[in-house]
């Protein structure tokens, strides 16, 4: 049954206009991004160049920026729209058990979030292939860390689209939803941390686990290569800054990590099976 | 054997009791009809029938199982749609009814064949979106039938039909009744569930007020059609008359149960007093006589789900 279910939900999301238009948005602003650079870089020979591998980190890291925002807002479009169209109701009618259906919207998580990395990924490893001299590479132009960033990634992206999952189907309408998933990722937590590090030194440490935290610590290119890490740093003490962050110990990470993704599924899913549809 | 058995099956919302304790069964073969004015319980009911709305009480059977699992099972022997045609607006008919045919297992071909039988054949791959009210009641039914279950719950199939769109939806459910299918029919069109249905139960508040056949529920008494130009006033003389019960007025006219059939004797009652009716008649009550009389609704407009 779940194949079944995993088909339909294909079915459903490619059809669908909504689907496109996010995917299609995300692929212009990586565009942009990615074409921009690439442009400066040939406008101007100070800058470094916009070539493999120098700039692998720089598109990993615009790349799961881009993902994090739209994949969580079509997710979101894809959830609502089966509850203002009443198509939820329907679904339930026709066979498909409440868990059923809540598998059909968890089995697009990952689908969603392998689409939108990595179309963000080819576009900016796309721009960066032509002022690459594959005769002359400063490095590996593979390193195993890639594969392991990207699994990475597709993580965060799990760990941000159940956040939106879980404002879908508690709010169950698109516009709403979007506004309080976007309210709560960009404004809320961000907040309730400075309140919580205002309040005392404890409550600040804690507050580096909240969720958004984590994930965006998931979604850290320099988690992953410590090559990259280090060098950031020598660069911020080369320009007299503040070096960025050290990484999180990876038990933690994904202690934190796993929680923080089972509580907001499991209490999506509890929520969703104990309201009537 | 029961196909549907619910035993004092209630749901609150807060204070608000949507259905108060209802029992009733509806056998294998039958085409039953459950009527109620609107807010009356009735798609409350079928909702937690079909597993959309949770039980705050009693319970229920289905195909003789209650169990989480067995009634599972129980639902794919079913097809139902509840109130207006849900689905997907950006997808075709085909493709809306793909989507059911692969959760019962079925293939594409019963699709384009239960297409065909309501009639959407040449509109297979237009957009739901497109589809007139009428179509998209079609598409329900349609979608119903996918699968062969052996019992198919309608919510109000004929909304938003002209005359012979009903009559072709009602000959598709009387076609499924020939074969053996259980029915369970909602609709507000007292005639149209008259003419299809076998059984009926009747809700008001909640609760059920009446459950039988509809030849029981219509040979209950002979009632008498009066026609004047002041409904309103005839309907008031007429309740005077003594040998006449559950007097009400419809838009043809007033309605009176009649103790005895002495016609004569209510015209003569009536023209005394200044009424001089322009038809005056014996009729069987119909459903509608009775739905009215039960539910004290006193307007066509009452709904019935069947």
């Amino acid at each position: 049954m779940i194949w079944v279910v995993y088909r339909n939900e294909m079915l459903k999301m490619t059809k669908r206009l909504a689907f496109w238009v996010t995917l299609l948005s995300a692929v212009f602003m990586q565009l942009m991004t990615s074409g921009g650079r690439f442009y400066s870089s040939r406008q101007n020979p100070d800058l470094p160049q916009f070539s493999l591998p120098e700039s692998i980190a720089g598109i990993f890291s615009s790349s799961v920026q881009m993902a994090l925002i739209f994949g969580p807002a079509a997710l979101i479009l894809l959830v609502t729209s089966e509850f203002s169209w009443r198509t939820a109701r329907q679904s339930v009618i026709d066979g498909l058990s409440k868990n059923q259906f809540f598998v059909g919207k968890l089995l697009l998580i990952p689908t969603l979030g392998m689409i939108f990395l990595s179309t963000q990924l080819a576009i900016g490893v796309g721009f960066a292939i032509p002022a690459t001299d594959f005769g002359n590479l400063s490095g590996p132009l593979f390193k195993g860390v890639y594969f392991l960033a990207i699994a990475g990634f597709l993580l965060a992206f799990i760990g941000a689209a159940a956040v939106a999952l879980f404002f879908a189907l508690a709010i169950r309408s698109s516009g709403p939803a979007i506004a309080a998933w976007f309210f709560w990722t960009a404004i809320v937590e961000g907040l309730l941390a400075s309140v919580a590090k205002g309040a005392s030194e404890r409550l600040g440490e804690m507050a580096e686990f909240a969720p958004g935290n984590v994930i965006d610590q998931m979604a850290r290119y320099l988690q992953y290569d410590k090559d990259a890490f280090a060098a950031a740093v020598s660069r911020a003490l080369e320009r007299g800054v503040d070096p960025p962050s050290p990484a999180w110990d990876w038990p933690v990470l994904l202690v934190w990590f796993a929680l923080w993704v089972a509580v907001l599924l499991l209490v999506s899913f509890v929520w969703f099976s104990k309201r009537d549809l | 054997m029961a196909v549907i058995s619910t035993a004092g099956l209630s749901k609150t919302y807060g204070k608000q009791v949507a259905v108060d304790g209802i029992s009733f069964e509806v056998e294998a073969g039958q085409v039953f009809g459950f009527l109620g004015p609107n807010g009356s319980g009735k798609t409350t009911t079928i909702g937690m029938l079909l597993g959309i709305i949770t039980p705050t009480g009693g319970g229920f059977e289905l195909f003789g199982g209650s169990s989480a699992g067995e009634l599972h099972a129980a639902r794919q022997r079913i097809g139902a749609t509840l109130e207006y045609p849900n689905f997907y607006p950006y997808l075709s008919g085909r493709d809306n009814l793909k989507l059911v045919s692969r959760v019962k297992g079925r293939d594409d071909d019963e699709v384009l064949r239960v297409l065909e039988t309501v009639g959407l054949g040449d509109r297979r791959d237009s957009l739901f979106k497109t589809f007139s009210l009428g179509m998209k009641q079609r598409l329900a039914l349609a979608s119903t039938m996918i699968g062969d279950p052996e019992l198919i719950i309608l919510d109000e199939p004929a909304n938003g039909l002209d005359p012979e769109g009903m009559k072709e939806i009602r000959e598709i459910i009387l076609g499924l009744a020939d074969r053996g299918k259980t029915i369970f029919l909602s609709s507000h069109l007292l005639a149209e569930v008259e003419k299809t249905c076998d059984h009926v139960a009747i809700i008001k508040n909640g609760s059920i007020v009446r459950q039988s056949s509809v030849a029981e529920l219509t040979s209950g008494g002979t009632v008498a059609r009066l026609v004047a130009a002041n409904l309103d006033k005839l309907q008031s003389i007429v309740e005077e008359y003594p040998e006449t019960t559950n007097v009400s007025c419809r838009d043809d006219g007033v309605i009176a149960e009649l103790k005895t059939e002495d016609l004569g004797g209510l015209n003569r009652w009536v023209a005394e007093r200044g009424i001089y009716v322009s038809h005056l008649s014996l009729e069987q009550r119909s459903l509608e006589d009775v739905f009215i009389e039960l539910t004290n609704t006193g307007e066509f407009e009452a709904e019935v789900t069947l």
